[in-house]
């Protein structure tokens, strides 16, 4: 393959290229346009808000409990009769003007913490959210430090194949460029 | 029950015999390539094919107590009844314990088979070792039935009706999800088996690997595939708009999915550049291992949840199985170790190669996330005897950053040559994805105004960009070479290179997957409410306006459903009609079917949640960019099988005519 205006398009390229960023960009554009609405009624909604319909402050406190009994599903959302009690319960003291935090408390004192669906960041319970970022904080530190290592002992790659990897052809990746090579014996046999 | 009689007892019979036959093959295969001895192995092979035999007749046996519905049979009892249809009481083949267990073995026995004798002949070094792992497994799981959890065991009496499936999984999803997810599970076994035997037997050079590429790429498709269909049951059924929920049975089923990933992507760097040779090893081990847990976790009844419909006293045996096969085979590759450290060596962080590492990084990270959020109630009520509940917060704050980042991977990696990157490559292929990751990044900032939905979808775009501008490479590429069109172009280009482009095409189904993730996460609407008949109820841009509830009878269902009839921005629109279904025999527990109007935009959601004579009550969702989700999972899943569909070698294909004639021209010149 030559630098000549035939060679694999590097001015065909870009236009089609732009073409398709366009295309997504709008794409996204009309889908946010249209999602939008949605996020003025979801943003940072407290359930302590009075202005919101009673029904959805309810489910902003049901969401955050678990049903005692069909384990894997809030109180908000299943079907099991304790959970409509649960429900009823929440609308009650919610109509009586109870607040969100004083609900949230009434149901850890019958059932325990295990009621809270994000378990509360205290004592050892901390481990749970702590294990996670360490570990992954310690591992990619390890990567990292190791790959540059590596990285400085490594063998510098030989002249020639510094050249190649700065050719014209670069932009294919190795795959891409034997299966050309390939192409062209089949063709030019 | 003379009729019943034979079958049953014969496939008992089967089941006792099973054992015998693979502990011979297990024997068998290692004594004769101690002794060098061919014909034990090869007696060894046919003791295999025999145990596949055997399992084949205790399913049948099994199926047939099912379609005879013989009560006698305890696992029959359990899981069907007279008022079953015909259609749920095959499902219920691994409705339960004991039939998964059946499910497992025989698959494992078949894909076993088959794997040994394609790879019989190119591969007739490892064969031995191949057996007696496989062998292994499918004994631990026999063993379990014989002892423990026996599908076809005969009660002394007969009783005149069963228990029947739970309504939940009387569902169409449910004919696919759990044997998908299962043999998902199962088929690791083979990569595991291959590899192992590449240590015990100290051929190590990559032919294992390219004689497992499919099979991995299997055991990964099934996952995938029965991931996608929890996810559409979960979302159709249970009524609560989700389709992910962070249950632990998902997540196990997602643990050795992430795990396969991982080594997917690591096996690439070892037969592409002959480096990470016993980090692949840890990988594939790893894997296996999840699948087992995953197998473990579902079938133990250690952890309760929506999912573990079947639970029993396997949980030991498990545990033990589990441990040893972990020890032992970190012990194979610690002593194999000296013989499998390479002396390749990284150019530059910089390079795919590491690109490749920081996926593995990422995707194991996840994994470890996971596994210490299902652990850890028991972990806390063990040390401190506080029960706790890990739910959907603790994941979304904890892997929800890590997905992102590992988007952002997604796309990068691509674009990272092999060995290293010079400063024209940076220029030339970071700057179109750059360009639409900036300009989504402003765009949806000006109209969303939040900060972690417009960072997703900006890091999906950029990787999205990725995807479409390596095809657009190797299409403007094939065409400057030849006359292609367009279409022909991109068609030869995939077929020449199908791991590669099916790859990226599984890249662009988890891009659409993300965009219906974001969307419906962070923009949803949930309302629950109330309505007397003709009253009206504004949810988003819909008016819901309650008409009136009606009934409906069958001989093995009753359904209550409630005509709604909806307006659209202020306009009079459709009548949508959720439902509530009450199967015979379990009246107790309702299932719900949810009225669905879905589009590329959004989902209206409408489950019908109780009724008395003053009104109905409803809750109502509107979920964004659901579809999107059910999109990108059949992208992936033609990706997927892309990568996975049998290649015929270029060299090959110009050395000799392909066995199955290709239709196009591409091949003519042979």
């Amino acid at each position: 393959m030559s630098r000549s205006s035939s060679v694999p398009g590097t001015w065909e390229r870009p236009r089609i290229l732009w073409l398709a960023a366009a295309g997504i960009v709008l794409l996204i554009a009309a889908l946010a346009l249209r999602i939008q609405g949605n996020m003025e009624q979801t943003a940072n909604l407290s359930a302590d808000d009075p202005s919101l319909p009673l029904d959805q402050r309810m489910i902003l406190i049901a969401d955050q409990l678990q049903c005692p009994i069909c384990e894997g599903q809030s109180v908000a959302y299943s079907n099991s009769q304790l959970a409509a009690e649960m429900r009823r319960i929440i609308l009650d003291k919610l109509e009586a003007g109870e607040r969100e935090e004083a609900i949230v408390q009434y149901f850890i004192d019958r059932y325990g913490v295990e009621i809270l669906r994000e378990p509360p960041r205290q004592g050892f319970l901390r481990w749970l959210w702590w294990t996670p970022p360490i570990a992954l904080g310690l591992a990619a530190l390890w990567l990292v430090t190791t790959l540059w290592r590596m990285a400085r002992q490594g063998p510098r790659p030989e002249p020639a194949a510094q050249a190649a990897l700065q050719g014209e052809e670069d932009i294919l990746d190795p795959e891409v460029r034997d299966l050309l090579s390939q192409y062209d014996k089949d063709l030019f046999r | 029950m003379n009729e019943l009689f034979d079958l049953v007892d014969v496939g008992n019979g089967a089941l006792y015999l099973a054992p015998v036959f693979a502990l011979y093959a297990i024997v068998a295969a290692v004594v004769g390539d101690r002794l060098e001895r061919p014909a034990w192995v090869l007696s060894a092979r046919n003791a295999l094919y025999a145990v596949c035999g055997l399992l084949i007749v205790v399913s049948l046996a099994l199926v047939y107590a099912f379609l005879v519905k013989d009560y006698s049979v305890f696992y029959v009892f359990q899981n069907t009844r007279n008022s079953q249809s015909l259609f749920y009481t095959w499902t219920a083949f691994w409705g339960g314990n004991a039939g998964s267990l059946l499910f497992w073995a025989t698959s494992l026995a078949i894909f076993a088979s088959i794997a040994v004798t394609t790879n019989w002949r190119s591969q007739f070094r490892l064969m031995p070792y191949v057996i007696a792992i496989l062998m292994t497994i499918a004994l631990f799981f026999i063993l379990l039935m014989v002892l423990v959890s026996n599908p076809l065991r005969r009660m002394d009496f007969v009783p005149p009706d069963g228990r029947g499936l739970n309504p939940l999984l009387q569902d169409p999803g449910m004919a696919f999800h759990p044997p998908l997810l299962l043999t998902g599970y199962m088929s690791m076994s083979i990569p595991y088996a291959f590899a192992m035997a590449a240590l015990l037997s100290g051929r190590l050079d990559a032919s294992w690997i390219r004689a497992t590429r499919r099979w991995t790429l299997t055991a990964w498709g099934l996952l995938s595939l029965g991931l996608l269909f929890g996810a559409w049951w979960a979302y159709r059924v249970l009524g609560w708009g989700g389709y992910w929920g962070w249950d632990p049975v998902e997540n196990v089923a997602l643990i050795p999915w992430l795990a396969a990933s991982a080594y997917i992507h690591s096996v690439i760097v070892t037969e592409k550049r002959q480096m990470l040779r016993v980090w692949t090893m840890v990988l594939v081990i790893l894997s296996f291992e999840l699948s087992i847990f995953g197998t473990f976790i579902v079938r133990s009844g250690v952890i309760t949840s929506v999912h573990s419909f079947a639970q029993s006293a396997i949980g030991p045996w498990f545990f033990s199985f589990l441990g040893a096969t972990t020890i032992l085979s970190f012990f194979v590759l610690w002593y194999r170790l000296p013989r499998i450290t390479t002396r390749r060596r990284l150019e530059s962080v910089l390079s795919r190669e590491s690109g490749f590492l920081f996926n593995n990084l990422l995707l194991l990270a996840l994994v470890f996330a996971t596994i210490v959020g299902v652990l850890f109630p028991m972990l806390s009520e063990l040390f401190t005897g506080v029960q706790i509940t890990v739910g959907p917060p603790f994941y979304n704050k904890v892997n929800g950053p890590m997905l992102l980042t590992l988007m952002a991977l997604m796309g990068l990696g691509p674009l990272l040559p092999w060995r290293r990157l010079t400063r024209q490559q940076l220029w030339r292929r970071f700057r179109w994805p750059a360009a639409v990751f900036l300009v989504v990044l402003v765009v949806l900032g000006v109209i969303l105004r939040q900060f972690w939905p417009v960072l997703a979808f900006a890091t999906s775009a950029f990787t999205g960009a990725t995807v479409i501008q390596e095809f657009v490479f190797g299409v403007v590429a094939r065409r400057s070479l030849t006359q292609e069109s367009w279409l022909q172009a991109l068609f030869r280009l995939m077929e020449r290179a199908r791991g590669r482009y099916g790859g990226y095409l599984v890249h662009l189904g988890l891009v659409f997957i993300a965009f219906g993730v974001i969307g419906s996460q962070f923009y949803d609407l949930e309302r629950g409410i109330t309505l007397a008949p003709g009253e009206s109820a504004t949810v988003g841009r819909y008016t819901l306006t309650y008409l009136s509830l009606g009934t409906e009878q069958s001989s093995h269902e009753r359904t209550v459903y409630a005509r709604l009839a909806v307006d659209r921005d202020g306009r009079p629109w459709q009548e949508l009609v959720p439902r509530r279904r009450f199967l015979t025999g379990f009246e107790e527990q309702p299932v719900s079917l949810p009225a669905l109007h879905t589009s590329l935009v959004e989902d209206l959601y409408i489950v019908l949640t109780g009724w008395d004579d003053s009104g109905a009550s409803f809750f109502v969702f509107v979920k964004p960019m659901v579809l999107w989700i059910w999109i990108g999972g059949f992208v992936l899943v033609v990706g997927g099988l892309i990568a996975w569909w049998p290649e015929r070698h270029p060299v090959a294909a110009t050395a000799r005519a392909p066995a199955r004639p290709a239709p196009q021209e591409g091949h003519s010149h042979v």
